[in-house]
C-alpha cells in the first residue's frame, strides 16, 4: 500500500506518505515536506541548467513521460492538518489544469502527461487572487495578463515579472495509499469542480500496485 | 564482379553480425531489470522482524505487512551537474525536482524503486533530506 520507512538511529517506523513516526520512540514527530516537482528530465534541466542530478544504476525502467500519459493510480495530494484535497490524474487528463480552493487556500494543479509533469501552486500573490489558463507549457493569468513559468511559478513578463506564486507542498501519491492515510481527503473532479463521487468506481476495482 | 559481391555480402554480414549482438546485450538490460524485480525480495513481516522490541507504543493500525531485508541505508552516490549527464538519464525518465535555498536537484525515479532503494538520504544547501519514491 504504502513504503514504511526506518531509521538506523531509534528505529521508528515513518509513513512515507504522512511523513510521520507512527511506530517506535520517536512516535508523532513528523518531517517537514519540502515542495518537489514531478517532470521529465529534459524539462527539468531545460528549465534548472544549474541542477544536479543523483545518479545510481537502474532499478526500474517504468517511469517516463509514457508512465505518466497512461497512469490511472497516481494523484496529487495536499494536506493540512488532518484535511487533504486530491487532484486525481485520471480527471487531470480531461481538464490539464484546475484553479481550486483547500483549506483556505488558492492553488492551481497543472498535469502535462505529455511532459510528465505535475505541479502545484499557490495563486495569491501579493493578496491578489490570480486565475490561470494553460498557454502552450505556461501559465497566463487572466487577471494581469502576466505570464508565468509552469515548473517554477516565476512570472517571466510584466505587470509582475519577478513575483513566486507560493510554493506548497503537494506530492504524488498512488490513490490507495492516499485513500488509506487521508480516510478525510475530498477529490477534485474535472468540470464539476468540486467534490464528487469520482472515487466510487475506483474503490471498486482494485489496481495492482505499481 | 564476382570478388565485390564477395566483399558485399562480407560487410552485411560483419554488420548483421553487430546488430544481433547489440540486440542480445539490450535483451539483457531489460532481463536483468525483469529479474532484479521478479525476485521480490520480500519477506513476510514478524513483529519483531524489523521494529526490534515487540512492544512499541503506536497506532494500532499502523503494521506493516511486508518487510524488506534490512539494508544499509543510502547515504553515498554521485551527483552529476547537468552538464556532465548523458546517459546515465534520459530525456523522458521521469524525476523528482527540489529546488532548496538556491540549490537544484534531480532524483531519477527510475533509480529509486525496488527493496535496496527507496530512500535517499542526501545533503543539500546544508538541509539533510530523505528523498522517497
Amino acid at each position: 500500500m504504502n513504503l514504511v520507512m526506518v531509521d538506523q538511529e531509534t528505529g521508528s517506523l515513518w509513513s512515507q506518505l504522512l511523513g510521520e513516526a507512527m511506530r517506535g520512540p520517536l512516535v508523532g514527530a513528523t518531517l517537514k515536506t519540502i515542495p518537489s516537482t514531478m517532470t521529465d528530465w529534459d524539462s527539468w534541466k531545460q528549465r534548472y541548467p544549474e541542477t544536479t542530478v543523483v545518479v545510481m544504476s537502474r532499478t526500474d525502467i517504468s517511469y517516463t513521460r509514457d508512465f505518466q500519459a497512461t497512469a490511472d493510480n497516481l494523484l496529487i495530494g495536499l494536506a493540512e492538518g488532518d484535511q487533504a484535497r486530491a487532484w486525481p490524474a485520471w480527471e487531470l487528463r480531461k481538464q490539464p489544469l484546475a484553479n481550486d480552493e483547500f483549506a483556505g487556500r488558492s492553488v492551481v494543479v497543472v498535469y502535462d502527461s505529455a511532459r510528465g509533469t505535475a505541479v502545484l501552486h499557490g495563486r495569491s500573490v501579493d493578496d491578489r487572487l490570480l486565475t490561470f489558463d494553460l498557454r502552450g507549457e505556461q501559465l497566463v493569468d487572466r487577471e494581469t495578463r502576466t505570464t508565468w513559468d509552469l515548473l517554477s511559478g516565476v512570472a517571466l513578463t510584466p505587470p509582475l515579472k519577478g513575483k513566486q506564486l507560493p510554493r506548497e507542498r503537494g506530492i504524488m501519491s498512488n490513490y490507495h495509499a492516499w485513500l488509506t492515510f487521508r480516510p478525510r481527503s475530498t477529490y477534485w473532479a474535472a468540470k464539476e469542480n468540486e467534490t464528487s463521487d469520482v472515487l466510487k468506481d475506483k474503490r471498486a476495482d482494485q489496481h495492482p500496485m505499481p | 564482379m564476382r570478388p565485390r559481391r564477395k566483399h558485399v555480402a562480407k560487410r552485411v554480414a560483419i554488420l548483421a553480425g553487430i546488430v544481433v549482438v547489440a540486440v542480445c546485450i539490450a535483451l539483457l538490460g531489460i532481463l536483468e531489470i525483469r529479474d532484479y524485480r521478479a525476485r521480490k525480495p520480500f519477506i513476510t513481516a514478524g513483529p519483531s522482524m524489523i521494529l526490534g522490541p515487540d512492544n512499541l507504543p503506536g497506532p494500532e493500525t499502523f503494521a506493516p505487512d511486508e518487510a524488506a531485508v534490512r539494508m544499509p541505508p543510502i547515504t553515498d552516490f554521485r551527483t552529476l551537474p547537468s552538464s556532465a549527464v548523458s546517459d546515465e538519464v534520459k530525456g523522458e525518465e521521469l524525476v523528482i525536482g527540489i529546488v532548496l535555498d538556491g540549490q537544484v536537484r534531480a532524483y531519477p525515479i527510475n533509480m529509486m524503486t525496488g527493496p535496496q532503494r527507496e530512500v535517499f538520504n542526501d545533503q543539500l544547501a546544508g538541509h539533510s533530506i530523505a528523498a522517497t519514491w
